[in-house]
C-alpha cells in the first residue's frame, strides 16, 4: 500500500515516493494495516489474499475507513516500510493445526535466528494450546521470506518501536498447487472476516 | 565431459559431507563433497534439488497468456520472464519493431527489475559475508546482523529495492506478476504524474547506487589478494551487447569471449541460439550444462551475468557506470576479471547503470505516448532473449495454427552458470577445504562462491519428462541390490554399484524431507 499511489488515485499532488519510504518525509497513512499474504494458487494458502479481496469489496461499499489493505505472496524485507506510521498491523496467514476457525496471535519483536527447518513448512504451523508461538523469531534460510516476528525485529532495528503487530491465523488444511479453497477454510475465512470487520470498526469507534 | 573433482574414482570408499540446503540463494540446492580418509576432497558437486516442468505445463496454452503465465516461474525475477516471453510473443504476432512508447516502457520496467534484484541480492544475501567475513558467527552473518551493525547500509538497500519495485508497479500494474507487456507492445504508458513520482526520487536513488559501488570497492580492495584468488575460474563469457558493443540488458546481439577476452562470436542473432549453444545432461543433476557448440562441452562452457556482461562489453552508455567499469576492468590488466567475488562489484556497477538509465528514460516524452501497440503478420515461432539480473535468458516458443503452444524451450540464467558454479566450488574445495577439519565457516566458503552467482535454482531445473530418474532395489538392511536408471535423453540403463555416489545424490535430491538441518550432519554418511 503506497501513500503516493493513494494520492494519485485521489487526484492529489503526486509528491514523492519518499513520502512512503523515508520516515523523514512520511505522509500520514491509515492507522491500521491489514496485510494478507500467501500463494493464491496453492489451495488454502490463498486465505490471506482472499480475506484482503473480501475486505476490498467492503471498502468499495464505504466500510473499513481508516484501514489500508495489502497483499503479497510472502513477507519480504521491503515490507517493513509498509509498517511505518501505523498504529496497528494485522498480518493474515493460513495456519495448520488450529481447532478454532481463527486465532489472533501477538507478534513478538524478537531476535531473529536462522533455522533451516522454517522453510519446510508449507504454511504457518501453530500448536493449538494455551500459549501459541507462531515462530516469530525465525529468519528463513533463503532470506527471501521473512516471518512477521523477523520483520518486526528488523523494523525495530531500523526505525525503533514498531506498531502493535498481530497475526490473524486462519485454519487451513490443504495446500496443493492449483487446488481450490477447502470447505473448512472457506468457513474459517468467513468467520475471520466477520471478526476482523467488527474489530476494526470497534477500533475506529474508540479513536473517534 | 568431466572436470577434475567432478567424479571420484571410487566414491563408495569415501566419506560424504553435505551442505544442504545452500543458504541465502533462491531455490533449493545442495553441495556434496566426497573426502578420503586423510580429508582430501575427491569429488565436489552442486546439485539442484527442484524440478520445474514449466515447458510442459505451458504446452497447449494460447500464446497470448505466456507473458503472464511464465511469471509464475519465479517470485524473484518474474519481470524478466514476463519481458522475455513478451519479446518472443512480439515475433509470434509479427512485430519486429515496437512503438517508441512500448519500447521505453518495457525498458523502464526491465531496469527497475534489475535494480531491485541486484539490491536485494547484494544487501540482503551477499553483504553479510562481505561485511562480517566468511567465518563470522552464523547467527550474526545475516541481514539482521547487517541492520544492527550497519543500519544506514541496510536502509539504503531496502530503499533501492523498494524504488525498483515501484518502477515495476508503475510500468506493469503490480509490484509482482503484473501484465504491462503484451504481444506487440504494452497495455499502458507511464502517465506524467507517475513519471514525476519516479523522477522525484531518482536523485536519491543515484546517490545510493553510487554509495553501493563505493562500498563494494572498499570491501574488495581491503581483501584484494584473497578476493582475487577466491573461486577464481577462467571461463568463456556470454552476454548481449548492442550494435556498437555497448552493454545492453533489454535487447541486442549475442557476444561470446574466451577466458582471455578474445571474441568467439559477436553480433550473433539471438534466433540462432540453438545453433550456437548446446546443452549437456549429467545423471547427477537436474540442471543441464550448456556449452558453446563450436568449442564442445569440455572447452565450451561459459559464464553469464554481471561479471560476464561487464567483461564482455566495450563500454557502458551512461557516464557514472562507464567510469566505474573502466576502474573495474583495469583490475584485469587487459584480460577479463575472473574472480567470482568480483561479480558483486560488477553487479553494483550494473545497479548504478540501471539508476542512470531510469533517470534518462524519465526525461523521454515517449514514455507517456499514446501509441502502445504495433501489428504485423503472425508467425509460428518466436525467440525472446534479454539479460535478466543473473544473466542471459532465452524463451523460445512454437505455436500451431490456432495459436496454441506446441513447443517451448526456456534456458534460464542460472543454467548457463551451472558449470562455472561447479568449477568455483571445486576450486574452493581444493584450496581451502582439502585436508582440513571441516567446520561451518569453512563450508560457508563453498556457499560464498555459489552466492556470488546469485543463482535462482528454482528457475533453473529440467523440463518435465527430461528429468533423470532411477529405481533402486534395496535389501532389508538398506544395501543397494540393483538399480535401473533413466537418463534425461531417454536411455534406460542398469547400473553397477560403482555408481553408488550418483545414486545417493539423486536419492537425496528426490527426498526433500531429508534435507533440512543437514549442515549439522557433517560426515553423517
Amino acid at each position: 500500500m503506497l501513500n503516493a499511489q493513494a494520492g494519485l488515485a485521489a487526484g492529489r499532488p503526486s509528491g514523492s515516493l519518499l513520502h512512503c519510504i523515508d520516515p523523514a518525509h512520511a505522509a500520514p497513512v491509515a492507522p491500521i494495516l491489514v496485510f494478507g499474504y500467501g500463494n493464491p494458487s496453492r489451495g488454502d494458502d490463498a486465505l490471506g489474499p482472499l480475506l484482503i479481496e473480501r475486505l476490498r469489496r467492503l471498502q468499495a461499499l464505504g466500510q473499513l475507513a481508516g484501514v489500508d489493505l495489502l497483499t503479497d505472496f510472502q513477507l519480504q524485507i521491503e515490507h517493513l516500510l509498509d509498517l511505518l506510521g501505523r498504529e496497528r498491523v494485522i498480518f493474515v496467514d493460513a495456519a495448520l493445526g488450529l481447532s478454532a476457525p481463527y486465532r489472533l496471535l501477538p507478534v513478538e519483536t524478537a531476535q531473529p535466528q536462522v533455522r533451516p527447518e522454517a522453510q519446510r513448512a508449507p504454511a504457518l504451523q501453530v500448536q493449538d494450546a494455551a500459549k501459541i508461538q507462531p515462530e516469530p523469531r525465525v529468519l528463513s534460510w533463503t532470506s527471501h521470506r521473512l516471518t512477521p516476528g523477523a520483520l518486526a525485529h528488523l523494523f525495530s532495528a531500523l526505525y525503533g518501536e514498531p506498531p502493535q503487530l498481530e497475526l490473524l491465523a486462519i485454519g487451513a488444511e490443504a495446500f496443493e498447487l492449483g487446488a481450490a479453497l477447502s470447505a473448512r477454510a472457506e468457513r474459517n475465512l468467513t468467520a475471520a472476516e466477520n471478526w476482523l470487520r467488527n474489530s476494526t470498526n470497534q477500533g475506529r469507534a474508540r479513536r473517534d | 565431459m568431466s572436470s577434475p573433482l567432478e567424479t571420484a574414482a571410487h566414491p563408495e570408499r569415501l566419506r560424504r559431507v553435505v551442505i544442504d540446503p545452500v543458504t541465502r540463494v533462491e531455490g533449493h540446492g545442495k553441495v556434496t563433497l566426497l573426502l578420503d580418509d586423510e580429508g582430501h576432497v575427491r569429488q565436489a558437486r552442486l546439485h539442484i534439488v527442484e524440478f520445474r516442468g514449466f515447458e510442459k505445463f505451458i504446452q497447449g496454452r494460447p500464446y497470448w497468456e505466456l507473458p503472464v503465465l511464465v511469471q509464475r516461474l519465479c517470485g524473484i525475477c518474474p519481470v524478466s520472464h514476463h519481458l522475455a516471453a513478451a519479446k518472443a510473443c512480439d515475433q509470434l504476432v509479427g512485430v519486429d519493431q515496437l512503438t517508441a512508447t512500448a519500447e521505453q516502457v518495457r525498458r523502464l520496467m526491465h531496469y527497475g527489475q534489475v535494480l531491485q534484484s541486484h539490491a536485494l541480492h547484494f544487501f540482503h544475501l551477499a553483504s553479510p559475508d562481505l561485511l562480517f567475513g566468511f567465518d563470522d558467527a552464523v547467527a550474526h552473518r545475516n541481514i539482521a546482523g547487517v541492520i544492527r551493525q550497519h543500519p544506514e547500509i541496510a536502509r539504503q538497500g531496502v530503499l533501492l529495492r523498494k524504488y525498483g519495485q515501484e518502477v515495476i508497479r508503475i510500468t506493469s500494474g503490480k509490484r509482482i506478476h503484473g501484465s504491462g507487456a503484451i504481444p506487440g507492445g504494452v497495455n499502458k504508458a507511464v502517465s506524467p504524474a507517475e513519471r514525476d513520482l519516479l523522477r522525484a526520487d531518482i536523485g536519491r536513488v543515484l546517490e545510493w547506487a553510487q554509495a553501493a559501488v563505493a562500498l563494494i570497492k572498499r570491501l574488495y580492495e581491503a581483501e584484494r589478494t584473497a578476493f582475487d584468488r577466491f573461486a577464481s575460474v577462467a571461463s568463456n563469457s556470454l552476454s548481449l551487447v548492442d550494435r556498437s558493443g555497448q552493454l545492453e540488458l533489454y535487447d541486442g546481439a549475442l557476444r561470446a569471449c574466451d577466458a582471455k577476452g578474445r571474441i568467439i562470436f559477436d553480433q550473433a542473432n539471438c534466433g540462432d541460439y540453438a545453433r550456437l549453444l548446446r546443452e549437456e545432461v549429467k545423471p547427477w543433476s537436474y540442471m543441464k550444462f550448456p556449452f558453446i557448440a563450436a568449442l564442445g562441452p569440455e572447452h565450451g562452457w561459459y559464464r553469464v551475468g554481471p561479471l560476464a556482461r561487464i567483461n564482455n562489453c566495450d563500454r557502458i552508455g551512461t557516464p557514472l557506470a562507464e567510469a566505474e567499469r573502466q576502474d573495474f576492468v583495469s583490475m584485469g590488466h587487459g584480460q577479463p576479471v575472473r574472480a567470482a567475488l568480483a561479480t558483486h562489484w560488477a553487479r553494483l556497477i550494473e545497479l548504478l547503470y540501471c539508476a542512470e538509465a531510469i533517470e534518462r528514460l524519465l526525461d523521454d516524452p515517449a514514455l507517456s505516448g499514446s501509441e502502445l501497440m504495433a501489428e504485423g503478420v503472425p508467425r509460428q515461432c518466436g525467440i525472446g532473449v534479454l539479460e535478466a539480473p543473473r544473466g542471459t535468458l532465452f524463451h523460445h516458443y512454437e505455436i500451431d495454427a490456432n495459436g496454441l503452444v506446441r513447443k517451448a524451450n526456456l534456458i534460464v540464467s542460472t543454467t548457463h552458470n551451472n558449470q562455472v558454479m561447479n568449477e568455483s566450488i571445486r576450486q574452493v574445495a581444493r584450496r581451502y577445504l582439502d585436508g582440513r577439519q571441516l567446520t561451518e565457516p569453512l563450508l560457508n566458503q563453498i556457499e560464498v562462491a555459489i552466492r556470488a552467482y546469485d543463482p535462482c535454482l528454482s528457475c533453473a531445473t529440467h523440463a518435465l519428462g527430461q528429468m533423470p530418474l532411477q529405481l533402486d532395489l534395496v535389501d532389508a538392511d538398506g544395501r543397494l541390490e540393483d538399480r535401473l536408471q533413466r537418463h534425461a535423453d531417454g536411455r534406460v540403463l542398469c547400473c553397477d554399484a560403482a555408481d553408488l555416489a550418483d545414486a545417493a545424490d539423486l536419492a537425496d535430491t528426490a527426498d526433500l524431507a531429508d534435507t533440512a538441518g543437514a549442515r549439522d550432519r557433517l560426515g553423517a554418511r
